[in-house]
C-alpha cells in the first residue's frame, strides 16, 4: 500500500524526466533510476543525521525513532523497487543497492536499533521491513553480506537463544525466514553464504535461519506450515552441500526436534477412535481430518517424509535414525501393545494410517524394521499385530486392514517373514511334490476345484414373481443370449469334429465384444492388430489372448459366471502389479531357490539319502521334458502285504474330518494327486524297512543333530505315524518368529507359520464372522494370492498339490465352509430369500462406496491401490455387475441411512423372518445375527471363490517380469551404520 | 524380442536336445497299468459333473486359458528363432514363422499355422502345416503338412505341450530323419544323391523366402505377415518393443521394496549403501 502510493507520487516525475539511458525495458511504473537513487541518497543523508547525532547526544528519543523510521521505509522500499542494472551482465546490481552496499547502510540502521535497544515494536517494524525487502525485491539482495549481515544481527537481536522468539513477532519472524528460504532455494550461493556469516557471527554453533525455524516445526496452522516450507527448502538447498549438512546433523536440532515432536504429538492422539458405522476399519483422510491433533500429526510425519525424500543422506540418516529409536520404539511400540482393547484399534489404526501415507522408501524402510524386527515384551511388532486379526470383529478388521496395507507394499523382507520362510524348507509339500511347486494350473483343473465349491444353495434362482420387481437386474436372469454370437468351436465342445479352418464370425464377435464392455466396467479400448499392446508389458506377442482381446470373448451362458471376467481382469492385474513389484527381489522363492535347505533356515538336510531321493533324481533323468509331475513308479507286486495296511491307515488318518456330502467326495484330492500319493506312500513303506534295519544307527544320528530341526517325511521313522493323528491347531501357539531360532515348532512338525494360521482359522469360522469381516479376510487372502512367488502360489492355489497330513491346505479349509453353509442352508427354508436379499444389499453398499470420492485416501503415493482398502471388492464387483444403474441407485437410496447409522435397522429389516419364532428376545437377537451373518457369508464366500479361481487361471498364464535396470540401486540408503 | 536372436551352433542344438530324443516313446518313464484307464475315465466323468455342476458355465474359461498357458510357455521357452502369434479368430490357430540359421536349410524363413483340436488337451497333437511345401523328408511336398504325429504318438496332457511341437518343427531342419517319410522323393535324393537333395533344398528355401512378402495364405488380422523394412513404419514398432509401457514405470511403486541380500533369507541383510562421511 504504502509503496503504491509513494510511487504515485514518483510517477509524474518519471517518464518525463528519463534520458532513455537505459535501453533496458523497464516496467512503466518504476521511476528513473537515477532519480530514484537521488532520493534515496536524501533520505539517508536525514537518517544519517540523526544515527550521528545520537552517538554524541542524548535525547528526543521518540522523534528520532519516528524520522528514522519514516525515512527507512521509504529507502527500503526504494532498494526493493530498483531492478537490476540492465546490460552490464558483470555486475547488473543497481544504484540504490550499489549504494547500500558500499555504505553498508543496513548495517548502520540496524547497529544504531540494537545500540538504542530494540523495543517489541521496533523489532516487529523492522522484521516486517526486511520481509517486505526480501519478499518483493528484484534483486538477489541476500549475495550481498551487506544485507544479509544486518538481517542476521537483527534476527540473533529479536530472539532469544534459550526462550526463543516473543510471540508477537513470530508470525513475522516466520514470514520472513521463509522469504529469505525461498531467496535461498533460487540462489543457492545465499545458503553458502549464510552458512559462513553464521559461523563468522556465532561460532560453529549456529546456522541462525535454521535453528530459528525448528521450533516451529510441529506448529499448527499457517505459521507451521510455512516454518516447515522453509526448512524444506534449506533441506533441498543443502542436500548437495555437504558441510551444511553435517551441520545441520550435528550442531542443530533438526532431526532430534523432528523425532520427539513426532512422539509429543502422537501422544495427544486419541487413544479411543469412536467410530460410526459397523463397517468401520481404517482411517481415511475424512476420518482424520476432523481430529486436529491428528491432522497435527500427519503434518509433520508428512513433513518427515518430505525431509527423508529431500535431504542430505546425512541428514536424512540422522532423522530415520532418530525416528526409529526417538518415536517408534519408545512410543508406537508400547501403543500397539496397550491392553485395552480400544487403544489397540487406535494404535493399529494410527500405524496403518502412518504406513499408507508415508511415500518414501528409506522411511518406510524404518517403519518396516521396526515392525518385523523390533521386539517389545520378546515378542516382534509382527507377531502381536498378527495374533490380532483372531480377536473379535473390530480389533481384527483394523488389523486386516492393516496386513492388507503391508501385503501391498510387496515388500520381499515383509513376506519372507510373514509366509514365505515357513514355506521355503518345503516340508510342508510330499517330497515327490516338491518340483511341482513350479507348476502352473494349466487346464483350469484348480479353478475348476474353486467353483466346484461354491455351494449349490448359493446358484442364483430367479426370484419369485413376487420378489422380482424391486429386485436389481444384477444377478438376475441371465442376458439375453442371442446363439449368433457364439463360436461353439472356438469354446471347444469336446464333442464336435476338430476343425482345421475355424470359420469365424467377425462382426458378430465385436457386438459382443462392445456388449460385454458396456456391462463391465471400465471400458477397454477394443485392441487390434499390431497394437493391443497395453494391456501386457510383456510385448505384444503375448496380448492377442490377453481377458481384452476380442479373442476372450465368451458366451454369457448363464447367471453362474456373472463377472466371472470382472474376476479374471481384477486377477490379472493383481499379479501384473504384484510380480511387477516383486521384480527386484533377490530371489524367485520357486522351492529351489532360495535353497530348501539353506543353512539360514537353520534346516537340516535328510539323514539318510532315501531310496525315494535317488529314484526320483533318476526319474529326473529319464523323464522327456523337463518339469514333469511323474516320479518313477513302483511296481505293483514289489509290495509287502504289511504296506497296504500302513496305507489305508494313513490314507485314512489324512481324510477330511468333516463329514463329506453327496456330491463331493473326491475334493481335495485329485485321481493323479491320489495315485501320486499312493506311490509315495509305498515309497515311504519301503523306505521304514530300509530304515528299520539300520535304525539304530540313524536315530542315533537324528538325535544328535545340533539344533531342534525340521525334518523331511521321509527321514523320520516313527514320528509321523504319531504326529499325524491330531497335532495341527497347536503349532500356532508355539510358533516362534525370530530368524535366530529354529522356524516352526520343535521337532518338525512341518509349519506354515502364524500369519497362514491365524487367516486360515479365520477363514474356517466364516459362518460366524461379521460380513465385513469377511469382505476384509477375503480381501487379504486375494492379495496373498496374487504373489506370484512359486511357493506361496502353490501353496494356496494348486489345489492338486499333496500336502503333509499336519498341514491344512487352504481348499480344505473352503471345503469345510462349505459344508457348513449347505448344512445351514439344509436347516432354513428361506435362505434363498435371504440370500437375494443380502445380495441386494451388498449391492446398495457397493454403490455407496463406488460414490464415494477418490479424495479419502493420504495423496501421496499408493492412493489408487489404497483407496480399496476401505471399498469392498466384492460389493463392488457385484455392483459392476448391475446391468441397471437407475435401480442400483434406487436401491442404494434406500440403504443409505440404513448404511449411515450402520445398518442395523436394514439388517434387522431384511432377516426379520430368519428368528426363530418364540424365543426369547435376547435370544432372537442372537439367532438374528447368528443367521444374518451365515447369509452374508454364502454371498462372500461364493465370489471369493470366482476370485480364487480366477487367480489360479491368471497364474497360468502370467510372465515373470526381468528385473529392473537400476536393480537395488534405486533403493535409497537409509540406515546409518553404527 | 522373444529369442535371443542368434544362436550359434553348437548351444542352440543343446538346448533343444532334451526336446529330441525323448519324443522316443520307449524313452518315456512307463505309466502304472491301474492309472491309465482312471486318469482316462476321470476325464468324461468330471466333464459330466460339471455340466450339470455350477460351474459348467465356466468351462469355455478352460480351454481358452489353456491354450493362454500353453501360449506363455512358449514365451518362457524362448525358442530360437521361432515366432508364434495366436489368430484374431480362434485360439486354436497359431501363426508362426521359423529362421533356419545354419546347416542344409539356413537363411530359410518358413510360415506355418499350427492347428490345435479343440478337445485340447485331450485330443489328438496339434497339426503343423507351411504354408510353402518345405522340400523335406518329413513334410508332405502338396499340403506341405509336418508329420508331427512321429514325434507324438499320443498327445499327453501335462507332459506334452506346444512349445515341443514348435521346436520339433525346427529340430527337423537342423537334424534330418529319413525314417517314414512323407515325402519319399526327398529321402530317395538324400540316400542316393545328397548333392542334388543339396541342391533342392536351396531351391525350396529360395522358393519360400521368395513368398515372404505375399499377403498372409489365411486373412486373419494377426495374421505374420512380412513387409521391406520401412523406418516410418517399423522404427516405431520396434522402439516400442525396447520399452516397457509407461504405464508400468509410473505404478504404484517403481521397484518393490526388498532389502534382501541375493543368497540370504534375513530380512534387511542387504548391506546399506555407505555413507560419505
Amino acid at each position: 500500500m504504502e509503496v503504491m502510493s509513494w510511487l504515485s507520487r514518483l510517477n509524474p516525475r518519471g517518464p518525463g524526466t528519463r534520458t532513455g539511458r537505459h535501453a533496458a525495458p523497464t516496467s512503466p511504473c518504476t521511476a528513473d533510476p537515477e532519480t530514484c537513487l537521488m532520493v534515496f541518497e536524501n533520505h539517508w543523508r536525514q537518517v544519517s543525521r540523526v544515527l550521528k547525532q545520537r552517538e554524541s547526544s542524548v535525547g528526543g528519543y521518540a522523534d528520532d525513532l519516528t524520522a528514522v523510521r519514516n525515512h527507512t521505509d521509504q529507502m527500503l522500499c526504494l532498494l526493493a523497487e530498483e531492478r537490476p542494472a540492465g546490460g552490464d551482465i558483470d555486475s547488473p546490481v543497481g544504484p540504490i543497492l550499489k549504494m547500500v552496499v558500499a555504505e553498508n547502510i543496513l548495517d548502520e540502521l540496524v547497529q544504531w536499533h540494537v545500540r538504542r535497544g530494540l523495543d517489541p515494536d521496533s523489532q516487529l517494524e523492522l522484521l516486517k521491513l526486511f520481509e517486505m525487502l526480501i519478499g518483493q525485491s528484484h534483486q538477489p539482495l541476500l549475495l550481498h553480506s551487506a544485507v544479509l549481515q544486518p538481517l542476521l544481527n537483527l534476527l540473533g537481536a529479536c530472539v532469544d537463544p534459550q526462550l526463543g522468539s516473543p510471540p508477537a513477532l513470530e508470525s513475522s519472524l516466520v514470514l520472513l525466514l521463509n522469504q529469505v528460504c525461498v531467496c535461498m532455494a533460487k540462489e543457492t550461493a545465499v545458503l553458502e553464504l549464510i552458512f559462513r556469516c553464521g559461523l563468522v557471527q556465532q561460532g560453529p554453533t549456529n546456522l541462525l535461519i535454521f535453528s530459528l525455524l525448528v521450533p516451529f516445526i510441529h506448529r499448527d496452522g499457517s505459521l507451521g506450515q510455512q516454518a516447515r516450507d522453509a526448512l524444506l527448502l534449506v533441506m533441498a538447498t543443502s542436500a548437495s552441500n555437504h558441510s551444511v549438512a553435517r551441520h545441520i546433523a550435528e550442531n542443530s536440532y533438526f532431526c532430534p526436534v523432528l523425532a520427539t515432536g513426532l512422539s509429543a504429538l502422537y501422544s495427544s492422539l486419541p487413544r479411543k477412535i469412536e467410530v460410526r458405522g459397523d463397517d468401520w476399519h481404517a482411517l481415511r483422510r475424512e476420518d482424520w481430518m476432523a481430529v486436529s491433533s491428528l491432522v497435527l500429526f500427519m503434518n509433520s510425519l508428512e513433513f518427515c517424509n518430505a525431509v527423508v525424500q529431500v535431504a542430505h543422506p546425512l541428514v536424512r540418516c540422522q532423522l530415520l535414525d532418530y525416528l526409529h529409536n526417538g518415536f517408534l520404539i519408545p512410543v508406537m511400540g508400547p501403543a500397539l501393545h496397550k491392553s485395552s482393547v480400544d487403544e489397540m484399534i487406535a494404535s493399529t489404526a494410527y500405524l496403518d494410517l502412518f504406513l499408507r501415507s508415508i511415500t518414501e522408501t528409506s522411511l518406510l524402510k524404518t517403519f518396516l524394521r521396526f515392525i518385523l524386527l523390533h521386539r517389545h515384551d520378546n515378542d516382534t511388532i509382527l507377531d502381536t499385530l498378527l495374533t490380532r486379526i483372531s480377536s473379535n470383529s473390530r480389533l481384527c478388521m483394523v488389523s486386516l486392514s492393516l496386513f492388507k496395507t503391508l501385503l501391498s507394499l510387496n515388500c520381499e523382507d515383509l513376506m519372507l517373514q510373514l509366509v514365505l520362510r515357513y514355506l521355503l524348507p518345503c516340508t510342508h509339500v510330499m517330497l515327490s511334490q516338491r518340483r511341482a511347486v513350479r507348476e502352473t494350473d494349466l487346464y483350469g483343473k484348480s479353478a475348476d476345484k474353486f467353483l466346484s465349491l461354491i455351494p449349490e444353495c448359493c446358484r442364483i434362482t430367479p426370484a419369485p414373481s413376487s420378489e422380482r420387481d424391486d429386485e436389481p437386474a444384477f444377478w438376475g436372469k441371465g442376458k439375453p443370449v442371442s446363439d449368433t454370437f457364439m463360436d461353439n468351436r472356438l469354446l471347444g465342445s469336446p464333442t464336435s469334429e476338430s476343425p482345421v479352418h475355424p470359420r469365424p464370425s467377425t462382426p458378430s464377435r465385436l457386438a459382443l465384444f462392445i456388449r460385454q464392455q458396456s456391462s463391465g466396467g471400465q471400458a477397454i479400448p477394443p485392441s487390434s492388430g499390431s497394437e493391443n499392446a497395453p494391456s501386457s508389458p510383456r510385448g505384444s506377442v503375448s496380448s492377442p489372448l490377453s481377458p481384452d482381446s476380442p479373442v476372450h470373448q465368451l458366451p454369457d451362458t448363464s447367471e453362474g459366471e456373472t463377472g466371472y471376467l470382472e474376476y479374471l481382469r481384477d486377477a490379472r492385474k493383481g499379479i501384473e502389479l504384484c510380480s511387477w513389484a516383486c521384480r527386484d527381489w533377490s530371489a524367485p522363492y520357486d522351492g529351489e531357490n532360495p535353497s530348501p535347505n539353506s543353512p539360514h533356515l537353520q534346516h537340516q538336510t535328510s539323514v539318510p539319502t532315501s531310496t525315494q531321493e535317488c529314484l526320483e533324481s533318476e526319474s529326473q533323468r529319464l523323464s522327456p521334458v523337463p518339469a514333469l509331475t511323474e516320479t518313477s513308479t513302483v511296481p505293483c507286486d514289489s509290495r509287502g502285504p504289511e504296506s497296504v495296511e500302513r496305507l489305508i491307515e494313513e490314507l485314512l488318518e489324512r481324510a477330511p474330518s468333516e463329514p463329506l456330502t453327496g456330491d463331493s467326495k473326491c475334493q481335495g484330492i485329485s485321481i493323479e494327486a491320489f495315485h501320486q500319493e499312493l506311490r509315495e506312500l509305498e515309497e515311504r513303506v519301503r523306505e521304514r524297512r530300509v530304515l528299520s534295519r539300520s535304525s539304530e544307527e540313524s536315530s542315533r544320528e537324528y538325535r544328535t543333530a545340533p539344533t531342534p530341526s525340521l525334518t523331511d517325511e521321509d527321514c523320520l521313522p516313527v514320528e509321523t505315524e504319531q504326529h499325524s493323528s491330531e497335532t495341527k491347531t497347536e503349532s500356532y501357539a508355539t510358533g516362534v518368529f525370530s530368524p535366530a531360532r529354529p522356524l516352526g515348532p520343535p521337532l518338525a512338525q512341518p509349519y506354515t507359520g502364524p500369519f497362514i494360521t491365524v487367516l486360515f482359522s479365520k477363514l474356517e469360522s466364516m459362518m460366524q464372522n461379521s460380513l465385513y469381516v469377511n469382505i476384509l479376510l477375503t480381501g487379504v487372502v486375494f492379495q496373498l494370492a496374487c504373489y506370484p512367488q512359486p511357493l506361496l502360489r502353490s501353496f494356496l492355489l494348486n489345489t492338486n498339490m499333496v500336502f503333509q497330513p499336519s498341514v491344512k491346505s487352504l481348499i480344505q479349509v473352503l471345503g469345510s465352509v462349505k459344508n457348513r453353509i449347505e448344512a445351514f442352508a439344509a436347516t432354513h427354508e428361506d435362505f434363498p430369500a435371504m440370500l437375494r436379499k443380502a445380495r441386494r444389499f451388498l449391492v446398495a453398499r457397493g454403490k455407496l462406496d463406488w460414490s464415494d470420492s477418490p479424495m479419502g485416501v493420504p495423496t501421496l503415493r499408493r492412493s489408487d491401490s489404497l483407496i480399496k482398502s476401505r471399498k469392498p471388492s466384492l460389493g463392488d464387483l457385484i455392483l459392476r455387475h448391475t446391468n441397471s444403474p437407475t435401480r442400483a441407485r434406487h436401491a442404494a437410496q434406500l440403504a443409505l441411512a440404513h448404511v449411515r447409522d450402520g445398518g442395523q435397522s436394514l439388517h434387522s429389516a431384511l432377516f426379520r423372518g430368519g428368528a426363530a419364532s418364540g424365543a426369547s428376545g435376547l435370544e432372537k437377537q442372537a439367532e438374528a445375527l447368528r443367521v444374518k451373518n451365515a447369509v452374508y457369508c454364502a454371498v462372500i464366500f461364493s465370489e471369493f471363490l470366482k476370485e480364487l479361481a480366477a487367480l489360479a487361471q491368471e497364474h497360468s498364464v502370467a510372465l515373470p517380469f526381468p528385473p529392473s535396470q537400476e536393480g537395488s540401486f534405486s533403493l535409497p540408503p537409509s540406515q546409518k551404520k553404527a | 524380442g522373444i529369442s535371443d536372436g542368434e544362436e550359434q551352433g553348437g548351444p542352440g542344438e543343446q538346448r533343444s536336445s532334451p526336446t529330441h530324443p525323448p519324443f522316443g516313446k520307449k524313452q518315456l518313464p512307463s505309466i502304472p497299468k491301474n492309472a491309465v484307464p482312471i486318469t482316462k475315465a476321470a476325464s468324461p466323468a468330471s466333464s459330466t459333473e460339471s455340466a450339470n455342476g455350477t460351474h459348467a458355465s465356466y468351462g469355455p474359461f478352460y480351454l481358452e486359458y489353456s491354450l493362454l498357458a500353453e501360449f506363455t510357455l512358449v514365451i518362457k521357452q524362448r525358442l530360437p528363432g521361432i515366432y508364434v502369434q495366436p489368430s484374431y479368430r480362434s485360439t486354436l490357430m497359431w501363426f508362426g514363422v521359423i529362421f533356419i540359421r545354419h546347416g542344409l536349410y539356413q537363411d530359410g524363413v518358413f510360415k506355418f499355422t499350427v492347428y490345435i483340436p479343440d478337445n485340447f488337451p485331450d485330443g489328438d497333437c496339434p497339426r503343423v502345416i507351411f504354408d510353402t511345401p518345405v522340400f523335406h523328408p518329413l513334410v508332405d511336398s502338396v499340403s506341405g503338412e509336418l508329420d508331427v504325429r512321429r514325434a507324438f504318438t499320443k498327445w499327453r496332457r501335462n507332459h506334452n505341450h506346444i512349445w515341443q511341437v514348435l521346436m520339433y518343427a525346427r529340430t527337423i531342419f537342423y537334424k534330418i530323419n529319413t525314417m517314414d517319410p512323407l515325402n519319399p522323393e526327398a529321402v530317395v535324393l538324400y540316400d542316393k544323391d545328397f548333392q542334388l537333395f543339396k541342391s533342392k533344398v536351396v531351391d525350396s528355401v529360395k522358393l519360400c523366402n521368395s513368398h515372404l512378402f505375399d499377403q498372409p495364405k489365411i486373412d486373419d488380422p494377426f495374421a505374420i505377415s512380412f513387409s521391406p523394412w520401412n523406418p516410418a513404419v517399423h522404427e516405431e514398432a520396434k522402439d516400442k518393443m525396447f520399452r516397457w509401457p509407461e504405464d508400468y514405470n509410473k505404478g504404484p511403486l517403481v521397484s518393490g521394496l526388498s532389502w534382501v541380500k541375493p543368497g540370504s533369507t534375513q530380512p534387511f541383510s542387504k548391506e546399506d549403501i555407505p555413507l560419505q562421511t
